[in-house]
């Protein structure tokens, strides 16, 4: 049971994915699209799962007054005040379709006009309602610049440690060195200053010229060895999950 | 003064008092960064639980159920085969088996559905994007007609004067010898001869200069980050919201320099990126 | 590193070069963002083939024509990808295609509201009438990272059987008449990573061969030249750099061309840091070999 069965459902879904691409019959697409549907919501699960799990670990640590325990009541506080948030929009979201199907029907049965005119502006009223409300502004004012500043730092970082780990000390380090620096100015406008005319009249921007051709030939060439090697490995994976001879799922 | 307002200026002062205190982290681990990590975290945690459950779990799964079963009794034999749904729910309330540590091995069946569906998936999508097309991509004219049209004469060298994405003789070899030489590095570097050791120390040149590509590419995209905040900051730093970002700032360093003056022990600079990075910055 | 103890003041300064403390660093590039940000000047932009691809493909657009417009970012992106976003969908909804956005990121949804609300505002104050449910559509957030796309695929009713805010997707008049890729006229990804434009090239381009472009963070860009190259791809735009080349094509400049002065400034200083750091550190080397 604990080994078994996983072994037989990764393979039956394996083998299903593949057969769909290569078989038109539409009971195996019948049967590929509804495991796919599975995947999704089994997926959705895993989400839900992941933030139950952090409020069971958070809850334990402030129940237990660890240490930080305040951190994680705030931790513990965004994530409720967050879940009911969106129960609320959802509410509203709920409210406005059917003020919307209400008017719909009075519309379809010729009702007076007075009615349809109260239906309408209640239909307005509840849109606008479910528009603009505390969800919105929780998304924008609260998760919006946390989650943006908390990227924006690595900027300062990613400076400071080109500073550090750009150093010229053998040919390998040169050239990534190089690729880089030439990269850094040939993709911003600062580097289409550089300006040289030909002798046929056109002007060619070296740094930008070069950025180009390092982006579109060696990087190219480089991404697309990697590319197919991940394609190699990604190939050689699938089959020994399929097969059962690897069993990730087993971990943990 | 209206409601509306009110909830704007309070707003901007929110934007700009969370990213103040993220920020402060640039000076030292802090109460006020940390408050606000555990905050960002539990608000992201909070908000995606709440769109997984609306977006994907009630239409693709609840609604799905409902809908066959109203099908059934007005007489639609449809119906009946939306039925088949209730495996997605059985394997769906057996993932949340691993919160329970007695049964928590379960949860490995919805696991083994999920793994096999990325098995079969990957193996065809990487087949055909990043093994048939790229080989197809790299099948160039090294000499004669160009393959794309207007199908020119291939140049032997590239004209500095046209840009530098044109196909020429010299860039196809660049190209065919930077794949086949990346390559023989990757999958020669047990097995060596002379031949693969050459070519392998050409692959490696064309893999730094991949990763020194990637590098500047990744500079620009977090300085865009930074310039994304400061706009933020600036745009609000208004005189009808009472400049938040000025006042925000001298009180952020204010509380900072007495924190540290009073609770601060230990001189220990805390020299971890923060949580969320992709650890690439090296 | 250096091991001897230095002697001469040079060396002496150098030694602490080298080693300056990341905070120096920090305040530098704070102080030059600031400064840059009040300046009002806008550097000339050339557009790369790439983002002349993705114009050129964008403008093909007939109206009618059904898109797949993902939005696979977050806030957390934002300050790249917006202003793609934002001009892209401008483009799109002017041109009168039928846009269907929705997201494999669950914070990409409110994002799809944002940029609906702005553009459909802006068009109609020019008398252009854009309907949501007719013209347009936010099909809001799935689960299921490439599994999703695959279900996409197959169905996207099937797949989004209620749009964002819970409305049934099979009663809109946009769903109507179309179903999975092989009716929709152009896909487009704006994506910050996996599950993004990667994944969409995989999963559904190779496999249904729709027409793709895809905006992406810088950091994504340089994988995709070899998309680029063998045609899976027929453009995309790396980052604020992206958009602004995006904008220069339109001749919309707006926060990406803006952005194009602070972010030359700031790679200026990296570059010369770099440069300066190498000569600090050979000339130390030179010192200690004498």
């Amino acid at each position: 049971m604990k080994t078994r069965v996983p072994i037989f459902i990764t393979a039956f879904v394996g083998i299903f994915m593949i057969l769909k691409f290569f078989v038109v019959t539409p009971w195996v697409s019948a049967v590929a699209d509804e495991l796919v549907q599975w995947g999704v919501i089994t997926l959705a699960f895993a989400i839900i799962l992941g933030v139950l799990n952090l409020a069971k670990i958070n809850l334990k640590a402030v129940v237990e007054r660890k240490t930080d325990w305040p951190y994680k009541a705030i931790l513990l506080f965004g994530m409720v005040f967050m879940m009911s948030v969106g129960g609320f929009q959802w509410h509203l979201d709920m409210r406005a379709e059917e003020a919307l199907s209400a008017l719909t029907a009075l519309e379809a049965s010729g009702a007076a006009p007075a009615a349809v005119a109260a239906a309408v502006a209640a239909s307005g009223e509840a849109q606008a309602r479910a528009a603009t409300n505390i969800f919105n502004f929780a998304f924008t004012r609260i998760y919006t610049p946390l989650s943006a500043t908390m990227y924006s730092l690595l900027a300062f970082y990613v400076a400071s440690a080109a500073f550090r780990a750009f150093r010229a000390k053998n040919l390998h380090a040169t050239l990534l060195l190089v690729a880089a620096v030439l990269v850094m100015i040939g993709r911003v406008p600062v580097g289409g200053l550089l300006q040289v005319d030909l002798s046929d009249g056109t002007i060619w921007r070296p740094l930008v010229w070069i950025q180009d051709w390092l982006m579109t030939w060696p990087n190219a060439a480089g991404q697309r060895a990697i590319q197919m090697g991940a394609a190699i490995g990604m190939i050689a994976t699938g089959l020994r999950v399929i097969f059962g001879i690897e069993r990730p799922y087993l971990k943990g | 003064m209206d409601t509306a307002w009110l909830v704007d200026l309070a707003g901007v002062w929110l934007t700009v008092i969370f990213t103040l205190a993220i920020y402060s982290f640039l000076y030292r681990d802090n109460p006020f960064y940390k408050a606000a990590e555990h905050l960002y975290v539990g608000v992201a945690a909070g908000y995606t639980f709440y769109l997984a459950f609306r977006n994907t779990i009630f239409p693709n799964l609840v609604q799905h159920l409902f809908t066959g079963v109203h099908k059934i009794n007005a007489g639609d034999g449809a119906g009946w085969q939306m039925q088949w749904r209730w495996g997605a729910l059985v394997l769906g309330l057996l993932v949340l088996a691993r919160l329970i540590p007695k049964v928590s091995w379960i949860s490995r069946w919805p696991m083994a559905l999920v793994v096999g569906a990325f098995a079969g998936l990957n193996l065809l999508g990487y087949a055909e994007a990043n093994l048939a097309d790229q080989i197809a991509g790299t099948m160039v004219p090294l000499f004669g007609r160009s393959n794309y049209a207007p199908y020119e004469l291939l140049p032997l060298l590239p004209s500095l004067g046209q840009q530098a994405s044109q196909p020429s003789t010299l860039n196809h070899l660049v190209l065919v010898v930077g794949v086949i030489s990346v390559l023989t590095y990757f999958f020669f570097s047990r097995e060596r001869s002379k031949a693969t050791n050459a070519l392998g120390t050409v692959g490696i040149w064309f893999v730094m200069i991949t990763f020194g590509a990637t590098y500047g590419s990744i500079v620009l995209a977090r300085i865009s980050l930074l310039i994304g905040r400061v706009y933020d900051l600036m745009d609000y730093n208004q005189p009808q919201y009472g400049y938040p970002f000025v006042v925000g700032m001298i009180g952020i360093v204010a509380v900072l320099a007495v924190w540290r003056l009073k609770y601060f022990k230990g001189d220990k600079v805390n020299d971890g990126t923060p949580g969320g990075g992709e650890g690439d910055e090296g | 590193m250096i091991n001897q103890e230095p002697t001469s003041r040079m060396q002496k300064f150098l030694t602490m070069f080298v080693a300056l403390d990341r905070r120096w660093i920090f305040s530098a590039v704070a102080i030059l963002t600031v400064i840059f940000m009040m300046l009002d000047f806008n550097l000339p932009i050339q557009p790369s083939p790439q983002a002349e691809g993705m114009y050129k493909t964008i403008n093909s657009v007939q109206p009618g024509d059904v898109v797949h417009f993902s939005i696979d970012y977050g806030p957390s992106s934002a300050a790249e990808l917006w202003p793609q976003h934002l001009c892209i969908l401008r483009d799109l909804m002017r041109r009168g295609a039928r846009v269907v956005c929705s997201s494999l990121w669950a914070d990409g949804p409110p994002t799809i509201e944002k940029g609906f609300n702005i553009v459909v505002a802006e068009l109609a104050e020019e008398g252009i009438k854009r309907e949501r449910g007719v013209d347009y559509v936010n099909l809001g957030f799935k689960a299921g990272d490439r599994v999703a796309i695959a279900s996409l695929g197959a169905s996207f009713k099937r797949t989004f059987p209620t749009d964002y805010s819970g409305r049934p997707t099979a009663s809109l008049p946009i769903m109507q008449g179309w179903d999975n890729y092989n009716d929709v006229k152009l896909l487009i990804t704006i994506g910050v990573g996996d599950p993004g434009a990667v994944e969409y090239v995989q999963q559904a381009q190779s496999r249904y061969r729709v027409t793709m472009v895809a905006g992406v963070t810088a950091v994504i860009s340089p994988q995709l030249y070899p998309y680029y190259q063998s045609g899976n791809l027929q453009g995309f735009l790396g980052g604020l750099a992206g958009a602004a080349e995006y904008e220069k094509m339109a001749n919309t400049p707006g926060r990406a061309t803006k952005g194009m002065n602070v972010q030359s400034a700031i790679h200026v200083l990296i570059v010369l840091l770099v440069l300066l750091g190498n000569l600090a550190q050979f000339s130390l080397r030179m010192m200690a070999r004498r």
